[in-house]
């Protein structure tokens, strides 16, 4: 019998469990202990698992993150949080040159089974250093797995699996979908989740809703942007298929493939920044592999501009329903 | 430099002009910071939505820690810089920045010091030479850079960069010391030390009791003071100033201070034990500084409320204009990203 | 006898929130120490348990502000 937890709490139950089975998991980052986590996601741990096991870090994600890789290396399982994507400058040499790479340059010596979880995503006035996305990023360099849950159900499970995964796995949940009552989330993130552990196989994309005229893809928050956006061209008679990557590295091709095949018109929502990331790859994809599309792909991205402030420039350019409403209606 | 404590003889050497001055400023950062968390709660109660309301997003206030802000930067001209945290409306206003492009900025309007583009935690003054961020420990190598032009060019301006304790404990506070001891550059560094770095304690984050002793170990002088007592801030900083401005290279100043606030508003403190807010109220620096005035006869308490009165009207008028201030028209968002267009 | 649940103390400022959600309905019977409400002091969320075993009267509603220690509902014990 499933209850609906929201996905603050699933990602901490997920972790929770981890750490019951194996003794080897532990947890490293700011405010992850006593405060649970600024956005929830270590709730309860360090009451359960105690400070050895659950570390509140100083600011210095360098120092933790570079240590994870030092503890994977002798069987531990670290999972570090960081606290906002928008900090990865500070520590970003540890994850991409080293953390990324040490499988590869090991030639396979070395396995580094560490998660990285990290906060994304803006809509609420954090502005240009507390808001982006910065997904395509971490997906351009080689040696990360980046996986993004929508829901709580996927939540939990990509957790298990993110931690369960012999490879580095950057874990990005989106602060307006963790279901916190103080940042608005919508409900329908909120589902039900099994009590007892299980998996999200990493590298599987969901057709979250079928449809025949056209493809939406995205990830996180885009997703409930595109299937709201897909209840309205519902009744004007278009027909949009929704899909939930849920994880870009690696990324479910055959799933995109065999929609695109079915559609024929591809529009791709991201919330990261337009140019050089997520939305370029996915068009890539299609048309290196040659299927034919009856209208060019449109991309419905965040412009390449910092995230300003102000209320009204934050939602001028943030993806939204209206948005990808007005893009399908643009190529059919 | 040494420890220092409250010295009356120090205060005795300060003319009045100035000591009125340093009130002023502090009440007038109070009123202001005690004004914007009325505004922030606004359309966020009973239900605390962060993204509602006339002030959106975090907001992080500086209540209890006036005495670093006006203590340093009562020895700084508009041409010296000053590059604050997320916590930085203290020394924005005892920078000189304008206080009502600051509040429209605040609020997210056109009239705004970045036209509703930057938001509380990216304020930037050129006038005045201030800036600030929201990435801890971002500050002290720009500060260096200033410090870098400051030689090449033969000037005597400073730079002074802000960080907390948490701030103390990132890579580049470490690398930015040990480069101005190297290249002998004109720069402050100031730790705003309120013991917190969110929830996590000064004991549990740092090695040292005091960032005074990591000077050391760049070869720069360092001195930590207790902020309850504006003067001693004001006497360290002056050294401090004054040395660099003569060429002598950095130092490092850790000034304690007394978070009367949460971290953010809407921060309740749950992980705060109850000694330590009540050390804060008794530490408040801006009522130990009245009560010095008023008790060592220096000001009466009719001069006090006059220059109470003008902060409060001064602060009024900032709010009336950023509220009365247009919004932005949205199509800006997409303006401003490089300097001469595209 | 009826035994009062009350909105936790989570800040020693006079802050307030609202109930977040009711796991229970009203008049559902509750376990001691059992989970029964979720409560949020501005942006901190907290667990509220039954005080005792019994029958579960719920006298505020979600979303209705609350300062701590507002009784918020009470368990009526035989």
């Amino acid at each position: 019998m499933a209850r609906k937890l929201p996905m603050y709490k699933a990602i901490s139950e997920a972790i929770a469990q981890e750490m019951e089975r194996d003794e080897n998991v532990f947890v490293m980052g700011e405010d992850i202990g006593a405060y649970g986590g600024i956005f929830g996601a270590t709730t309860g741990l360090l009451e359960k698992f105690g400070p050895e096991r659950v570390r509140d870090t100083p600011i210095s994600e360098a120092a933790f993150i570079g240590a994870a890789l030092g503890a994977a290396s002798k069987g531990m399982r670290p999972i570090v949080e960081l606290m906002f994507v928008d900090f990865f400058g500070v520590a970003m040499d540890q994850i991409y040159n080293h953390i990324a790479k040490a499988h590869y340059m090991s030639g396979g010596q070395v396995k580094m089974p560490v998660v990285i979880m990290t906060a994304m995503g803006g809509g609420y006035s954090d502005a240009a250093q507390h808001s982006q996305c910065l997904y395509g990023l971490f997906a351009h360099v080689p040696g990360l797995k980046i996986v993004i849950p929508s829901n709580s159900y996927d939540a939990k499970g990509l957790m298990i699996s993110a931690i369960r995964d012999d490879n580095p796995v950057m874990y990005f949940f989106h602060k307006g979908l963790m279901g916190l009552g103080w940042m608005p989330s919508p409900p329908e993130a909120t589902v039900e989740v099994p009590e007892e552990p299980y998996t999200v196989p990493i590298g599987e994309a969901k057709v979250v809703k079928e449809g025949s005229d056209v493809t939406i893809v995205g990830v996180a928050k885009m997703v409930y942007e595109a299937l709201w956006a897909a209840e309205e061209l519902e009744k004007e008679g278009i027909s949009a298929e929704v899909i939930d990557l849920r994880t870009l590295v690696p990324l479910d091709k055959k799933t995109l493939l065999e929609s695109i095949k079915k559609t024929g018109r591809l529009v791709v929502v991201d919330e990261d920044y337009r140019s050089y990331g997520m939305s370029g790859e996915i068009i890539a994809t299609i048309v290196e592999n040659g299927i034919p599309l009856e209208a060019p792909p449109v991309r419905v991205a965040y412009p390449d501009v910092p995230v300003p402030y102000s209320r009204v420039l934050e939602r001028y350019v943030l993806p939204d329903k209206e948005k990808i409403i007005n893009a399908v209606k643009s190529i059919m | 430099m040494k420890e220092e404590v409250c010295d009356m003889e120090k205060v005795e050497e300060i003319p009045k002009e100035t000591l009125l001055e340093i009130y002023k400023t502090m009440h007038k950062i109070r009123t202001y910071e005690e004004t914007l968390a009325e505004w922030y709660y606004k359309g966020k109660t009973p239900r605390f939505d962060i993204s509602a309301g006339p002030i959106p997003g975090e907001l992080h206030l500086s209540s209890g820690q006036e005495s670093a802000a006006v203590g340093v930067c009562m020895h700084l001209k508009p041409e010296d810089a000053l590059i604050g945290t997320h916590r930085a409306h203290h020394f924005a206003i005892a920078k000189g920045v304008d206080l009502k492009k600051m509040t429209a900025e605040i609020f997210g309007k056109a009239t705004g010091l970045s036209r509703g583009k930057g938001g509380h935690m990216h304020l930037f003054d050129a006038n005045v030479n201030f800036s600030c961020s929201g990435i801890v420990g971002a500050s002290f190598p720009q500060a260096v850079g200033v410090g870098i032009a400051a030689k090449l060019k033969g000037e005597d301006y400073v730079a002074v960069a802000i960080g907390g304790d948490g701030a103390a404990n990132q890579g580049t506070f470490h690398e930015a010391l040990n480069l101005a001891a190297i290249w002998k550059l004109p720069v402050i560094f100031v730790i705003e030390d309120n013991s917190w770095a969110i929830s996590v304690p000064k004991e549990k984050s740092t090695a040292v009791a005091k960032n005074s002793e990591r000077a050391a170990g760049y070869g720069i002088p360092g001195v930590s003071v207790d902020g309850a007592d504006v003067i001693v801030v004001y006497e360290v900083a002056k050294e401090a100033v004054e040395r660099a401005r003569r060429g002598e290279g950095p130092s490092l100043i850790e000034i304690k201070v007394y978070r009367l606030r949460g971290h953010f508003e809407g921060d309740p403190q749950h992980y705060r034990p109850k000694e330590d807010l009540e050390l804060a109220r008794q530490k408040d620096p801006l009522m130990n500084f009245e009560k010095l005035l008023l008790e060592k006869g220096i000001a009466t308490e009719d001069e006090l409320n006059k220059i109470k009165e003008e902060n409060i009207r001064e602060v009024q008028e900032a709010i009336d204009f950023a509220v009365n201030s247009p919004y932005p028209e949205p199509e800006e968002a997409l303006k401003g990203v490089f300097a001469g267009g595209e | 006898m009826e035994v009062e649940v009350k909105v936790p103390i989570v800040s020693q400022e006079d802050k307030k929130g609202v109930i977040n959600q009711w796991y229970k309905s009203d008049g559902d019977e509750v376990k001691e120490g059992e989970e029964i409400a979720e409560v949020m002091i501005e942006k901190v969320t907290v667990i509220v348990k039954a005080p005792a075993s019994g029958k579960l009267r719920i006298l505020i509603p979600e979303n209705e502000e609350i300062s701590q220690g507002r009784v918020i509902a009470v368990v009526e014990t035989e």
